[in-house]
């Protein structure tokens, strides 16, 4: 936060748009670089470990659900070729691990972008229109507030079975609260600008103005919260998983390989070491970013 | 104050209500019923066990039945796995526990997260700081899921200081519930103290303590008496939602230290389709978690004047 100040004495002289602006903060931020570097590798790692899953041996790696049964709960070695150990079936927990975090990370960001859609469209929606019509919106936004929400996600689950597009809507169905409140507020502040004062003049309607105008406008806080998001929406996969209730066989994710690390925990402590610390510095980068980007974003700091 | 409790009493019974039909409808359209798992029963028992619990009836008389039951005795049935037990007994068993970790639970993260978070906030920008917001960023990154392995695993496992799972009942000894306890709080710790040093930093920067400061009080006066009891006002509104985190988080902690909670028989109930107690448990953490929601919200608004127009 010291080089806000420089930033904002730097501004007057020549125009710069918001984006430019953070753009630069946002690199002078050594964490928020060192996530956004860790982030991508992480989510090259994640698609490779996909990948691998659909043609199986990939640039050298052990397939996902291959069983090496003369190697069953082999500890890490690079001498053997299990370079992370194996589990209890011995398959190549590298390979397992790879696969795991490009679901999680692909969970977290399908069940982001759905809430994102909801949120942001029922946000601007109430707030541009506002009355009677926004306290409605947003008085069923307070009660759903009240809803303990992941017993709902666990009934889901149990009738219908889990599915991994289930778990994207289930979980993009619950986020999208939050994000609702942010957007309206900013929308409110928006909606008296002179730019939408411009565009209904010009005979612009309703719904184009919340889509071409407001929405536009507000991506800042939106992005600042769909960042921390992943994160949530991956821990929470986990927590399904870790019930028995989220991604199924054959797929994984962190969550699934942490909770069977757990139970072998005694036997094979690598099962449970190296998946928790991918999902540690996982959060960690989605963290670095996203209070980098609130940091580089935030108007308060201009 | 008295008006807005009665507001909010008002929303929450339709909210109650839409929760309690949601998860009735929704326990129903399960595949199965309580009495799959069992032996195979002749036809004709089957039909009379089902009639002894109304499930031979349309749904929506059984709805009828069952909110009829709950509203006028407040009675929340029979428990359709566990014979001869009513669904508040067995919550009434569950309660002290999942009270017990998560009160102590929030009453550390509240102490601890505004102490930190008032810590980094003096000292913004110097070492303290540093070290108390790496802890908060970390706090939010180990989830319980990960803590409480990995805590296990070193304290209980390796180094064989604490008991790794397991509670008899009524006995909650401080070794037993430590682990679960801090598991718990950690990223509540980590959530509240960087609220509170965010919020703390405003109020040191705000007219009153200039002026406090310029009729010359001690600064720990100004920090005290102040600056911390307006710091204080986002705690008290994050409250709610913190709270209903703890007692959903609950869940997760009592499946893996295996204490006997209400939270770990959710699941389990779900998975049998005892639909009785899946119903009990919905309907007493919605209660709770309106309840503490309206609580913070009445509070803040009592403490913060400006946020009565709203």
């Amino acid at each position: 936060m010291a080089d806000t100040a420089f930033a904002g004495r730097a501004g007057a002289a020549k125009g710069r748009s918001l984006w430019d602006d953070a753009r630069r903060r946002l690199m002078r931020n050594p964490a928020a670089v060192i996530g956004i570097v860790a982030i991508s590798v992480l989510s090259a790692l994640g698609v490779i470990g996909v990948a691998n899953y659909s043609f199986p041996g990939l640039l050298g790696l052990h397939p996902v659900d291959l069983l090496f049964r003369e190697n069953v709960s082999n500890p890490p070695s690079i001498a053997d070729g299990f370079l992370l150990g194996t589990d209890t079936q011995g398959r190549d927990l590298f390979a397992r691990i790879l696969f795991g975090l490009g679901i999680s990370l692909a969970v977290g960001l399908v069940a982001t972008a759905v809430s994102l859609v909801i949120g942001v469209l029922w946000g601007a929606t109430a707030g541009y229109v506002g009355g009677p019509v926004d306290s409605v919106m947003m008085r069923l936004v307070d009660v759903l507030y009240s809803v303990p929400f992941i017993f709902f996600v666990i009934l889901l689950m149990v009738v219908f079975g889990s599915n991994i597009w289930l778990i994207f809507v289930a979980i993009g169905a619950v986020e999208w609260l939050t994000m609702a409140r942010i957007v309206r507020g900013q929308t409110i502040s928006l909606r008296q600008k002179e730019f939408v004062e411009a565009a209904k003049a010009s005979g612009v309607n309703g719904a184009d103005i919340v889509l071409r105008h407001i929405v536009p406008n507000l991506m800042g806080p939106v992005v600042v919260f769909a960042t921390l998001n992943v994160a949530r929406v991956v821990l929470l996969e986990s927590f399904l998983s870790f019930l028995g209730l989220g991604v199924q066989e054959p797929l994984t994710s962190l969550g699934k390989l942490i909770s069977d690390g757990a139970n072998n925990m005694d036997t094979a402590p690598w099962m449970i070491i190296y998946p928790a610390s991918v999902m540690f510095v996982t959060l960690l980068c989605l963290n670095f970013v996203g209070d980098g980007l609130r940091d580089a974003l935030d108007p308060k700091d201009r | 104050m008295l008006a807005q409790i009665a507001r909010r009493l008002l929303i929450a019974i339709p909210t109650m209500f839409v929760i309690i039909a949601a998860a009735f409808f929704l326990m129903r359209a399960a595949p199965g019923s309580p009495f799959d798992a069992e032996r195979q029963v002749p036809a004709e028992i089957e039909q009379r066990l089902k009639a002894a619990y109304d499930l031979d009836k349309p749904l929506p008389e059984q709805f009828a039945i069952y909110l009829g039951k709950l509203v006028l005795h407040g009675d929340l049935g029979p428990s359709m796995k566990y014979k001869d037990k009513d669904v508040a007994d067995i919550i009434a068993e569950g309660l002290p526990t999942s009270l017990i970790v998560g009160a102590a639970a929030m009453l550390l993260a509240l102490s601890l997260g505004c102490g930190l978070g008032v810590l980094a906030a003096l000292r913004q920008n110097r070492p303290e700081d540093y070290v108390a917001m790496s802890f908060a960023v970390a706090g939010v990154c180990l989830p319980p899921l990960v803590l409480a392995p990995l805590f296990s695993l070193i304290f209980a496992v390796q180094l064989q200081w604490l008991p790794s799972s397991g509670l008899y009942r009524d006995s909650y000894t401080v070794s037993h519930l430590l682990l679960p306890v801090v598991t718990l709080a950690l990223p509540q710790i980590a959530i509240i103290s960087r609220l509170m040093r965010a919020s703390m930093i405003e109020a040191m920067r705000s007219n009153a303590i200039r002026t406090a400061r310029a009729k010359g009080l001690p600064e720990a006066a100004v920090v005290w008496r102040h600056a911390l009891p307006v710091a204080l006002i986002p705690i008290v509104s994050y409250l709610g939602p913190a709270i209903s985190t703890v007692l959903t988080g609950g869940f997760v902690i009592e499946t893996v230290y295996q204490l006997p909670g209400i939270g770990k028989q959710f699941t389990i109930a779900a998975l049998q389709r005892d639909y009785t107690l899946v119903m009990g448990v919905v309907i007493l953490y919605a209660g709770l978690i309106i309840f503490f929601n309206m609580m913070s919200d009445v509070l803040y608004s009592t403490l913060d004047p400006r946020a009565r127009r709203d």
